[in-house]
């Protein structure tokens, strides 16, 4: 195995790298010991292809994932830490890599290290390629008076073979072998002395994604607007709702082509943070403009929910099964309900796609825009100016009636209040989390985690309570929806009874749910979570 | 990770031609593969080209000091590696004898680089000590490799008797015979013989051939330098076999 040493770039018009490298490498043979000689491999290309998810989560992780292609060898995945070049994992690869299509993670790594590695950091989202390049290889083998290799220097020349894909510079590695790091260092010595080499600074990656004009991390799906505390409140509102909007037309490409479950999802919160925004702001915009994107962006929420929902249901129906432990139990038996799930949500996909091209969404989208732009950075008042109406002062005022509400809708619920009370509670929560996370600039950085760590339990214990709740009434109707179908397609009894046994265990989790819901809300009332909420704008940290 | 020994109780019997051909098949076909040379000469250290030497000795390396990861080198040939050999070996049995479970002292050892490998190779001495105890309860498949003589029968019943005495857990055992001469009618006969009743034979065998000799001068794997020579494929024959076989 082969341990990467030191990478060198040619700065721009570096006349013919490889002869010098020759010449150096030459002109150091004959040292007894660490460099006897050197040989040269014939010229190769390899195709190195970046793969990482939407929204970037081996990046995050530390992981770069690439797919390298040489010329008359297998394509095989490398999976490194983006600190070094230690290789963690390498793996023959199925899936072919086109610049244009994202695969699910079990279609392009085979099951192994590789895969156990990627599945908790990557979860439902598809790999996407990131950057992708074509190379001319030219490498030598320096060899000890064995004639054993110690170390390789690698030349990659990058070929431009497209629009958009300029020469980045060609890259000299040198790389040890392992057990030999005092002979690679030895000849990397010799390397550094070659004019117009300069040590990389920048990996590979990131210099292949700079002929694109895009950067690793472009995307998250956590919000991060960057507020002034004494913006004017129209401005700033605008900008929240620029920001939103840009996040929602950045996720709108992958629902329509069904990249991955989280595009959808994305859409869906960037219209609810949307949605609020305009609630408990809509004063600082003229009335028409707010009104009209209000209905657009009621629009947009509904026309998600139903492929949303069947999403919901898909990913979360190995996990609910494997929690069934009725005698005679066995996932096969939920096959006929697996399949009505995929088909219906194949058929709510479809109505999806078609209503997003639709000249509605187009005006709807132009309804959020008009509320986004149209008002110039602010300038400092001038003396005779009436004051602004500013940021701080609103978002204060909606995070504090958020939470007041949350407070008194919850307070109200006893243990004989129905279902529909929770629910209420939990959209007063949602206010009060979204307010939390689009003025989260304007906030003490260690009050508003507290808090946000405060509100979220008690969140989970409502989504937890309010989901199961939906899907034991839509295991119902699904139900029903299957046996009316006509005879052939008609469920059997064994599938029938599957269903009811997940309707059982949705139940018997709702009860638990309920159960944990009035000391979770006892302690987001209590004095701490008030405390965080008083220091939020105490001092930005 | 799996752990094959090339392994037999006489020397000069093809231990090493086989350690040496069969890591680097299991290496190109992109196992991580390291091979340690167990044996104090030294002789598939050599062949890779690796100078031997293991700093600390046996010793060290019994007792932990020198982790197993630090005195490996890679080969020329990707995902092989090798931890060399050292003339201190011809004392491990008594660094052994001073760990403290010496039976187990292998498997312990091959334990703490089970990450970084898939197949693991061990190039055994001829002998019978607590290095072979040790690596019989190390080891996934001891390959046997056997010249096909009137004493190859009694070889091949005493290691199997050695085998079944060993502690548990033991290997599976998969015999091979080596540097056969289909020309010899003696051959011909042992290597019937000794089929004869008794399972774990290969039905591949390793010719008596120059370009296995040739591994020497030209310190390569008969699969780099001659893949199509008759020895060259008997060798992927044996590996295709061999890595199918599971410990017992």
């Amino acid at each position: 195995m082969l341990v990467a040493d030191r990478e060198y770039v040619a700065a721009d018009g570096t006349a013919d790298i490889d002869r010098a490298v020759q010449k150096a490498l030459a002109r150091a043979s004959g040292r007894p010991g660490k460099h006897a000689g050197f040989v040269a491999e014939p010229a190769s290309t390899v195709r190195r292809t970046w793969l990482d998810t939407f929204d970037w989560r081996l990046h995050r992780a530390g992981f770069v994932l690439q797919r390298v292609e040489r010329s008359r060898a297998t394509p095989t995945l490398r999976l490194s830490l983006a600190t070094g070049d230690d290789v963690l994992a390498v793996t023959a690869t199925p899936a072919p890599a086109s610049a244009r299509v994202a695969y699910p993670l079990d279609t392009v790594v085979p099951p192994g290290p590789m895969r156990s590695l990627l599945e908790p950091v990557v979860e439902m989202r598809a790999l996407q390629p990131v950057a992708t390049q074509r190379f001319v290889v030219r490498s030598y083998r320096v060899r000890n008076d064995d004639e054993k290799t110690v170390a390789r220097v690698v030349i990659e020349h990058p070929v431009g073979d497209g629009p958009g894909k300029a020469n980045t510079g060609s890259r000299v590695s040198v790389v040890a072998s392992r057990g030999y790091s005092d002979e690679a260092a030895a000849t990397a010595a010799i390397i550094a002395k070659l004019p117009g080499l300069t040590p990389s600074r920048q990996s590979m990656l990131a210099q292949a994604l700079s002929t694109t004009g895009r950067s690793a991390g472009n995307y998250s799906s956590k919000l991060d607007i960057a507020l002034s505390r004494g913006m004017p409140t129209e401005y700033a509102v605008r900008r929240i709702m620029g920001a939103l909007l840009d996040a929602a037309q950045r996720n709108v490409p992958g629902v329509v082509a069904g990249t991955d479950t989280e595009f959808l999802h994305d859409l869906r919160v960037a219209v609810r943070r949307a949605r609020s925004t305009l609630k408990v702001t809509g004063d600082a915009l003229p009335t028409e403009q707010a009104d009209a994107a209000s209905v657009a962006l009621k629009w947009l929420g509904d026309l998600t929910t139903p492929a949303r929902d069947l999403d919901v249901y898909l990913l979360g129906l190995d996990a609910l099964a494997a929690e069934v432990t009725a005698p005679g139990w066995s996932v096969s038996q939920l096959g006929p309900f697996r399949e009505f799930l995929v088909a219906a949500q194949a058929s709510e996909q479809a109505v999806l796609v078609r209503s997003l091209r639709s000249v509605r969404a187009k005006r709807a989208f132009a309804a959020w825009a008009a509320v986004s732009t149209g008002t110039e950075p602010p300038a400092e008042p001038g003396t005779a100016d009436p004051l602004p109406s500013r940021v701080e002062t609103m978002a204060k005022s909606a995070v504090n009636r958020a939470f007041r509400r949350a407070i008194k809708a919850g307070a109200a619920i006893t243990a004989d209040s129905p279902p529909s009370d929770l629910h209420d509670l939990r959209k007063r929560c949602k206010e009060l989390r979204y307010s939390l996370e689009i003025f989260g600039s304007l906030h003490n950085a260690v009050a508003q985690r507290a808090l946000t760590d405060d509100l979220k339990k008690l969140q989970d214990c409502l989504g937890e309570f309010q989901d199961t709740e939906v899907q034991q009434h839509a295991i119902r109707t699904f139900a029903t929806q299957m046996l009316a179908t006509n005879s052939s397609d008609a469920p059997t009894v064994e599938a029938v009874m599957a269903m009811g046994r997940l309707a059982d265990r949705l139940g018997e989790r709702q009860v638990v749910a309920r159960g944990t819901f009035a000391t979770l809300f006892e302690r987001f009332a209590g004095p701490q979570p008030r405390a965080h909420l008083a220091a939020l704008y105490e001092r930005v940290s | 990770m799996k752990v094959f020994a090339t392994y037999n109780i006489k020397g000069g019997v093809g231990k090493t031609s086989a350690a040496v051909n069969l890591a680097y098949l299991a290496a190109n076909e992109g196992q991580r593969t390291l091979l340690w040379d167990l044996d104090p000469q030294g002789a598939a250290t050599y062949l890779f080209r690796i100078k031997s030497g293991v700093s600390g000795g046996a010793k060290a390396l019994v007792r932990g000091r020198t982790g197993m990861d630090v005195p490996v080198k890679a080969t020329d040939y990707d995902n092989l590696d090798l931890l060399p050999a050292d003339f201190s070996y011809r004392n491990m049995d008594l660094a052994l004898d001073h760990a403290k479970s010496p039976t187990r002292r292998f498997a312990e050892l091959l334990a703490t680089v089970a990450a970084d490998y898939d197949v693991v190779f061990l190039d055994c001495p001829p002998s019978v000590s607590l290095v072979s105890e040790s690596v019989l309860r190390a080891t996934d498949a001891l390959l046997v490799p056997l010249i096909p003589t009137t004493l190859a029968v009694r070889t091949y019943d005493q290691l199997i008797d050695f085998v079944a005495k060993a502690k548990a857990p033991r290997p599976a055992v998969l015999a091979f015979f080596s540097m056969v001469d289909r020309r010899k009618k003696l051959h011909r006969e042992s290597m019937a013989a000794l089929r004869d009743g008794r399972p774990g034979i290969a039905d591949a065998a390793i010719p008596a051939a120059a370009v296995v000799e040739n591994m020497g001068p030209k310190r390569e794997p008969v699969n780099v330098f001659a893949p199509s020579s008759e020895a060259g494929r008997a060798y992927v024959a044996l590996w295709l076999e061999a890595r199918e076989v599971r410990r017992r």
